[in-house]
């Protein structure tokens, strides 16, 4: 059972699920190394992107790649809406104001989408060229899952180019390292938080796409888990780092497919469990993440 | 005047850390404010940066209404805060820094410039651009700090207790900066604990006791008064 066929399938099984998790991670990462705002309302936006998605492919002709860019462009405004809507209001108040703001932000995105939409879950139909299997040496994986990873990997190395290589990426680590330095160097904090806003729920609705591709049906709840699953991603790899949100999402992709795979099919359903005590075992040892960088904040 | 600050009084909830202090920064000074631990001198920098929020009182740049700015609004107009204890962006490297320093400014061929110039100021930072700052000395942190806050070509700098916590002749390598940007005609107000040098270096000083302005003058005078020396100079 566990022949090279096999341990290779899984490999690229963790891959693709991993590329999902580190998408989602990175938004949650970016947002809370600004803000120290958990932001509940992430994977919803992942739903919204999907539901967007789901309607272009259905109601129009565009091109395949239209269907997961232009939710993308629009989520990623939603997210950049509703940073400005609800959470800078609360700007300097504490944490647990903005946590239990993104708690509400999340029920009113779902419930909107319950009332204009329905509850129902509806069938993603991918389209017949992202559904072909194809097969490289001993391994097998639908288009989708190709096209899900280069993406993945295409949208990382343009963030990390962004963060590394432009005035407004630079000031955003510089702003997760030491908000009120960056103030003091007349950095428009504003600003770099609707850029953190914006390419986070873009990443999230790219995100949204692959996994209702994965799963082949959407509805309203559906961001839960993975915005779940990408939080855990995040803590693991040191929630604040763009790194470590990479690197936790996909440990914890490859993780939770090995777990899966190589242990007995009784113990499938405990998966979620295992994510868990995944987290806590790396808490233990690296309290913070594995990558995390920097002190603790101040003021 | 180019900076003017009336009747400031600051608040930390219920404790009030500025009592009314009012001073005033003419362009090509360097002003001191002495004071220890405690007596508000931070507060008094931060309050003028936008950080914090005065109860009363006015900040006036340049004839014009600062007080309710945003910090980088104030940046913009030609003010820049190098902060006390450093608070270097530990994971950026050396030159990006330097360029979050001049983050509002667009003519890159200035910018340029003053990356020359504050290289020139303190060479090691030339040496060490593509390392990370976090993994400076300490001296190197502090002159860092100096050459970010320098990179937004203020009309007026803050400096918040530069020579805190360095060696002696660091202490003295960055009082002799100080005075060479003087020199330069940079306007300079500077808080120190460091009462002793930072009044040899100044032209007026302010001290500044529990949110009130005891004293101002000529540092010089200051220098020589009985109460200083006592109080801040050993005797
Ligand atoms: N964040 C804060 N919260 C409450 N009180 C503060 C805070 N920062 C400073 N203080 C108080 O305000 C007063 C002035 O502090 P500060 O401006 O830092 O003094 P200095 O810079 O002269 O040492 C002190 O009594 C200090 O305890
Ligand atoms: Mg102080």
């Amino acid at each position: 059972m566990f022949s090279l066929p096999y341990i290779a399938q899984q490999l690229v099984n963790g891959l693709t699920l991993g590329s999902i998790y580190a998408l989602v991670a990175i938004g949650l990462s970016i947002v809370y190394g600004i803000l120290r705002l958990i932001n509940f309302a992430h994977g919803d936006l992942l739903m919204v992107g999907a539901y967007l998605a789901l309607a272009l492919l259905l109601n129009t002709a565009l091109p395949l790649g239209a269907a997961v860019l232009l939710p993308m462009i629009i989520v990623g405004g939603v997210g950049v809406l509703v940073e400005r809507l609800a959470y800078r209001p609360l700007r300097g108040a504490p944490e647990v104001a903005m946590l239990i703001t993104s708690l509400a932000v999340s029920s009113v995105i779902q419930n909107g989408t319950i009332m204009t939409l329905s509850a129902q879950p509806r069938a993603f139909r991918l389209p017949q060229e992202l559904i072909a299997q194809q097969k490289l040496g001993v391994v097998s994986f639908s288009t989708l899952d190709a096209v899900s990873v280069a993406l993945a990997v295409f949208l990382m190395v343009l963030l990390t180019l962004f963060v590394t290589r432009t005035r407004v990426g630079i000031a955003m680590r510089a702003c997760a390292e030491n908000l009120r330095a960056a103030r003091l160097m007349g950095i428009n904090i504003n600003q770099v938080i609707a850029y953190a806003f914006a390419i986070g729920s873009a990443l999230a609705a790219a995100a949204g796409f692959m996994w209702a591709g994965r799963f082949g049906s959407i509805e309203p709840f559906m961001g839960f888990l993975p915005g779940l699953k990408a939080f855990v991603a995040a803590v693991i790899g040191g929630i604040g780092s763009i790194p470590g949100a990479m690197l936790g999402g996909y440990l914890l992709g490859f993780a939770e497919i090995f777990f899966v795979g190589f242990l007995p099919p009784e113990l499938s359903g405990y998966r979620d469990a295992f994510v868990f005590t995944l987290l806590l075992l790396v808490l233990l040892i690296r309290p913070r993440g594995l990558l995390a960088t920097g002190a603790e904040r101040e003021g | 005047m180019l900076l003017e600050v009336e009747n400031l009084s600051v608040y930390y909830d219920s404790i009030q850390a500025l009592k009314g202090i009012s001073l005033q920064v003419d362009e090509g000074e360097l002003v001191t404010i002495v004071g220890s631990n405690g007596a508000g001198k931070t507060t008094t920098l931060l309050t003028i940066s936008g950080i914090l929020r005065p109860r009363h009182g006015t900040i006036r740049f340049q004839g014009q209404d600062i007080t309710y700015l945003a910090p980088h609004e104030i940046v913009r107009r030609g003010i820049s805060h190098c902060p006390e204890g450093r608070q270097i962006f530990t994971g950026l490297t050396v030159m990006e820094n330097l360029l979050m320093g001049a983050y509002h400014r667009r003519d890159r061929e200035r910018v340029a410039q003053d990356l020359a110039w504050v290289q020139e100021l303190f060479p090691i930072l030339a040496a060490r651009r593509r390392q990370l700052a976090g993994t400076l000395s300490g001296g190197e942190q502090q002159m860092l700090a100096i050459a970010r806050a320098l990179m937004s070509r203020p009309k007026v700098l803050l400096l918040d207790e530069p020579s805190l916590g360095l060696a002696p002749m660091l202490v003295d390598t960055i009082f002799e900066v100080i005075q060479q940007l003087r020199a330069q005609g940079v306007t300079v107000l500077l808080v120190e604990q460091n009462a002793y040098q930072a009044l040899r270096v100044a032209d007026r000083a302010y001290v500044l006791e529990t949110g009130t302005i005891k004293l101002s003058g000529p540092a010089q005078e200051l220098a020589r008064n009985e109460e200083v020396k006592k109080a801040y100079l050993g005797g």
